[in-house]
């Protein structure tokens, strides 16, 4: 009887607090953030009027809107694909024992060090000066005009610079996870006479299974949610090309004094990430091996 | 024991500064406390010590100043929604139209009796209410239009120059012509979505349409579509002058390229002899250029007729206005708000101008004005050659910049023609 009541004393002692806690800060904004999409303020006005679905009516047939939503899709699509591409053969080489590797694991995830703000400053004046000269002195057509504004090539450049940020990151997830296969087991597989691509292909990517779970988890929040990078390195231009979803959000709410509709765009990203995720976590896990 | 102790301090500590958090707007000795929140970035320093000065003549109020932000309307908002709302804010009129409800009106009749002696009524029009009550006090007047290097002009055209000869788009043409023979690249745009698509494209329903009525209807009739966008003069006399500035452009070869540093710093250099902006472009062109060029402003032509006297126009707007919050501000907070807007606009005229570089709009005020493009504004007010800006200053929706400007860049590269264009802008309008 003692131990329960002891139990039931130390539960409230050390979960109710941060519960209560995480319930100010995380659930009640998201339950009034939710009641907000159902009126029509401004985001500034003491008074407004409950509009009901309106703001989703609008979000969804809102052509901006949705092209917006489809350039998000391909833009997470070539981040998430290509960064943990590179993060794993970083990591890959960077495993491998060559000199010096300690200090180029730290180089490559610098770039991950930078904020989103200033790098995006950086790369502008990447794209439009110096890439520009290098085009002016050598001739060559691709770095003639600034990348910047050509629709296309703005948005190669916003996955460029997020695949150089994020692969980084990537890499050391990836790292610590190639450091934990267990060395008998790829001597033995050596012994047996694998290839090194049989190497990887067979005994190490399914050991670090759990990374490549994560990796993947993080590539996509992180491009679903970009926004820093977008607002400062295009700003959603040439002419709206590359205005990714949160920017547009943003915008919406923000810039167009839309806070209702703004707030029904970013429920409507919420749900998208969260479904998105939850199955790649979930069919990603059913393949995990353990050692 | 020790934990008892330890329990004390914590839970003394967190009630102190709890208690030290909370407002304390009027302390024990009476001293009011307000705060300055304002939209122009990199002068916080010049703010601060203004503010400092007036705490000085004015040992009673106490003003916060809140940094400049560069979300700005985000930081606005943020403030307001967290219970915050800053005493005085400097906005643009749009956004204080958006926040009207929040907002105290200036008493004309009495206290604030000095804004009406002080500001004409072309430029307080945009900061009154549906009430007909006054919500800002301009803190300058701007001009947008085209600025020229006259040295650079004179030396590739071999001829002195006079603005007043360009009294239509032909004229600009034809003088383009002649500076490009001289070997010196005309005119230029700087290729952003708020140059092309809020300043340039304004110019289609501010002035050109007449006076504010005329221009509210134009807009009302773009929006019900018994105005035809592709076929309105006024449209048509717009684009053709953006057709010559694009023809003539020197950034052509990657018009998008917006860069209003190295813009400035081309014509500081006389690689450019003209530059559709505004006459806030000084700024860029400062620390580069040589005043002895003879820098200046003057309208952009908006049709071919040398007789329409538009073309001869400034379009001149108060940039951004003080306006005094109401709905968390108590009244000893507003009075002390609205001396501290009579302070930074009339007392200290003069060094706002010098750090603002820019012109007052106040006519009981005597200043020197360095920038010679801000004085070139004053010139043309003083000569009564200005045009209407009351649309673009509150009539174009927030977004209509970056909406449109996406137009206009398209148009700009040719990824549009300019029936497309005029489509996609009267669609705008119809949405709104």
């Amino acid at each position: 009887m003692k131990k329960k009541k002891n139990e039931i004393r130390l539960f409230c002692e050390f979960v109710i607090p941060p519960m209560l806690i995480w319930a100010l800060i995380v659930v009640v904004p998201l339950i009034y953030g939710i009641y907000l999409t159902f009126t029509d303020w401004n985001g500034l006005s003491p008074d407004y009027n409950l509009v009901g679905f309106a703001n989703y009516v609008a979000t969804f047939t809102d052509k901006t809107f949705l092209t917006s939503l489809l350039k998000t899709f391909v833009y997470v699509f070539f981040v998430v694909v290509l960064s943990n591409v590179l993060g794993l053969a970083l990591a890959l080489l960077l495993t491998y024992g060559i000199k010096l590797q300690g200090l180029f694991r730290t180089c490559f995830f610098a770039a991950n060090m930078i904020g989103g703000v200033v790098m995006g400053y950086i790369w502008n004046y990447i794209f439009s000066f110096a890439l520009t000269k290098v085009g002016e002195v050598t001739g060559i057509g691709l770095f003639e005009t600034s990348w910047l504004t050509n629709p296309t090539m703005a948005m190669v450049a916003l996955i460029v610079v997020a695949v150089w940020q994020l692969s980084g990151y990537l890499m050391v997830i990836y790292v610590a996870g190639l450091t934990n296969v267990s060395k008998e087991m790829l001597e033995a597989a050596q012994i047996d006479g694998t290839t090194p691509w049989q190497l990887l292909r067979y005994i190490k990517i399914p050991m670090i299974r759990s990374s490549v779970t994560i990796c993947v988890f993080m590539a996509i929040s992180r491009a679903f949610m970009a926004f820093d990078v977008n607002l400062t390195l295009t700003a959603g231009g040439p002419f709206k090309s590359t205005e990714l979803l949160a920017l547009k959000i943003y915008q919406t709410a923000f810039s167009n004094f839309d806070y209702g509709k703004g707030q029904a765009e970013a429920l409507v990203l919420f749900v998208i990430v969260a479904i998105i995720s939850l199955v790649q976590v979930s069919v990603s896990k059913k393949g995990e091996v353990q050692a | 024991m020790k934990r008892k102790a330890v329990a004390t301090v914590l839970c003394g500590t967190l009630a102190l500064s709890m208690a030290m958090a909370a407002p304390a707007f009027v302390n024990a000795e009476g001293t009011t406390t307000i705060t300055l929140y304002t939209t122009v970035p990199g002068h916080d320093a010049d703010f601060e010590a203004f503010c400092a000065e007036f705490m000085e003549a004015n040992p009673d109020i106490t003003v916060n100043y809140i940094a400049y932000d560069s979300s700005e309307k985000q930081k606005w908002m943020t403030l307001y929604a967290s219970g915050e709302a800053p005493t005085v804010s400097l906005m643009d009129a749009i956004d204080i139209q958006e926040n009207i409800a929040n907002m105290a009106a200036y008493d004309l009749e009495g206290a604030d009796a000095w804004i009406a002696e002080q500001v004409g009524e072309s430029n307080l029009e945009i900061f009154q209410g549906e009430d007909g009550a006054l919500y800002g006090v301009p803190n300058s007047v701007q001009a947008m239009g085209i600025l020229y290097n006259k040295a650079t002009i004179e030396a590739a055209t071999g001829e002195e120059f006079d603005p007043s000869t360009i009294k239509s788009n032909a004229d600009l043409e034809a003088l383009c012509e002649k500076i490009q023979a001289g070997g010196v690249a005309p005119i230029m745009f700087t290729g952003v979505d708020w140059s092309l698509g809020s300043h340039f494209l304004s110019q289609v329903f501010s002035g050109a349409q007449g006076e504010v009525e005329d221009q509210i209807a134009f807009i009302e009739g773009i929006k019900d579509g018994s105005i035809d966008l592709k076929t309105n003069d006024v449209w048509n006399g717009v684009m053709d002058t953006f057709d010559i500035i694009a023809k003539y452009n020197y950034n052509s070869k990657d018009p998008l390229v917006g860069n209003t540093e190295l813009d400035g710093q081309a014509m500081a250099a006389g690689n450019v002899a003209m530059w559709f902006m505004g006459d806030w472009g000084w700024s860029y062109l400062q620390d580069t250029a040589n005043i002895d060029d003879g820098y200046g402003i003057m309208p952009c032509p908006l049709n071919g007729d040398s007789e329409d006297p538009i073309n001869q126009q400034l379009l001149t707007f108060p940039a951004k206005g003080y306006c005094i919050d109401g709905s968390q501000a108590d009244e000893a907070q507003q009075e002390a708000g609205k001396k501290l807007v009579e302070f930074l606009t009339i007392e200290k005229a003069q060094e706002m101008s010098d750090a603002l570089s820019m012109a007052l709009p106040f006519s009981g005020v005597d200043i020197t004005v360095e920038s010679p493009t801000a004085n070139a504004t004053l010139s043309y007010i003083a000569d009564g050659a200005t045009a209407s800006t009351y649309a673009f200053s509150s009539l174009l929706p927030s977004d209509f910049w970056s909406e449109n400007g996406a137009v206009m860049q398209q148009y700009l590269v040719g990824m549009m023609d300019r029936d497309a264009a005029a489509d996609a802008i009267q669609a705008y309008w119809q949405a709104q």
